[in-house]
């Protein structure tokens, strides 16, 4: 059952790190069941909302690292201990200290999202700290799945304006969401 | 922001990066030689370097400091994956230091106990301590900054760890320079000084590899 679906998250994955956007969206999205299972399982006493932002930070956390993947080793440990350290550090943030086996996360079931459950959450906090353009971007690619190419002629910037601005968003969320924890 | 949103979000971003396997040994490397040219202005080689090397006990005293900044490294950098464990390299570690230790005591044999005090203080433990804890802190910053890429489960034992090649890389550079040879002071005041650097590697580390 599992090695079938192996080979391709380590091929999405690959193939995203050589700059296929595609392949990137579909290695996220595919993993994104994965990991929200786990931080539901793991993560029991936290709340929906503190759950679903375990999955995005974690989504956020395989983009800043994303390079720290060997090829040549499979991608389910990498994603589990990323997965791992992120459901320990939400129980810190807490004030709660949780001891997370490495045991075997295939056997957690993967879920699907509920009813949008981040309107209160952090991740709403977070978004409305950063500067008003740098959000702006972040939302409209994420919201209204705006290309990169009709931002910047909606902002009148260049479009690598824009995927700058949109890099360095990102990278200012997922350090942001870690000093929250601090 | 909803989940999905953010995925489209983050697909877009395809800014891209170095896989750390390359990029770490570089930092380190650079640091190391900014760590050498610190030295070569202010300490500079002993007078009859490469006798003293000839000396089982000295050679020992340069030899200890780069294999456990080796062991380290390879420690460090193994850590430096989220899922990765030590594995053998704790062995490696364990054996470098061990030499240290080892020579410590096999001379402890060989010296009268009275003697004891004096062999340890040496004449020169205030230059030893200063200079390879100096070294090694110019050469943590470079470390924790290289290592700030990487993905460690374990912060405060990748700092201590980088904190560990740190003292030991400043302690091979300071033997060089060290006329000291009697193992009752290196492999004390060595040990020693590459311990508090590896605790303010474990300090900051626990700070500032966090991710």
């Amino acid at each position: 059952m599992r090695p079938d679906r192996d080979p391709p998250l380590d091929d999405l994955l690959r193939a995203a790190n050589r700059g296929d956007r595609r392949a990137y969206a579909a290695f996220l999205s595919a993993v994104t069941p994965i990991v929200r299972g786990i931080a539901r399982a793991r993560g029991a006493g936290l709340g929906p909302e503190t759950c679903e932002d375990v999955v995005q930070e974690t989504l956020l956390a395989i983009h800043q690292k994303r390079q720290t993947w060997r090829e040549d080793a499979p991608v389910r440990p990498w994603l589990y201990a990323i997965v791992r350290f992120k459901v320990v550090d939400a129980f810190r943030a807490r004030g709660r200290r949780v001891h997370v086996a490495i045991e075997d996360f295939a056997e957690v079931l993967p879920a699907e999202a509920g009813p949008d459950p981040t309107e209160r959450s952090d991740a709403e906090r977070v978004i409305a700290r950063l500067d008003p353009r740098s959000a702006r971007i972040v939302r409209a690619i994420g919201l209204e799945g705006a290309s990169v190419s009709e931002l910047s002629a909606a902002l009148e910037m260049t479009e690598t304006a824009v995927r700058v601005a949109l890099h360095r968003g990102l990278r200012k969320l997922a350090a942001m969401r870690e000093g929250m924890i601090e | 922001m909803r989940t999905d949103e953010l995925i489209r979000a983050i697909s877009a971003d395809n800014t891209w990066v170095r896989p750390v396997s390359a990029a770490l040994p570089l930092a380190l490397l650079a640091g190391f030689a900014i760590c050498a040219l610190v030295f070569g202005a202010t300490m500079g080689f002993r007078p009859g370097l490469a006798e003293a090397i000839a000396q089982p006990q000295t050679l020992l005293k340069h030899l200890f400091p780069v294999a456990l900044a080796a062991a380290a490294l390879g420690a460090v950098a193994r850590l430096s994956r989220p899922e990765a464990r030590l594995d053998g390299w704790t062995w490696a570690l364990i054996a470098s230091a061990g030499i240290a230790v080892a020579a410590f005591w096999s001379a402890a044999l060989f010296t009268p106990v009275a003697a004891w005090p004096e062999a340890i203080m040496g004449e020169t433990t205030l230059d030893c301590l200063l200079s390879i804890t100096l070294l090694g802190m110019l050469m943590l910053s470079g470390a924790l900054w290289a290592l700030r890429r990487g993905a460690s489960a374990h912060p405060a034992l990748s700092g201590a760890l980088a904190g560990l090649m740190s003292g030991a890389a400043g302690a091979a550079l300071f033997a060089l320079h060290c006329t000291e040879d009697d193992p009752m002071f290196w492999g004390f005041w060595y040990l020693l000084a590459i311990g508090v650097v590896t605790g303010v590697g474990a300090l900051l580390g626990r700070r500032l590899l966090r991710w």
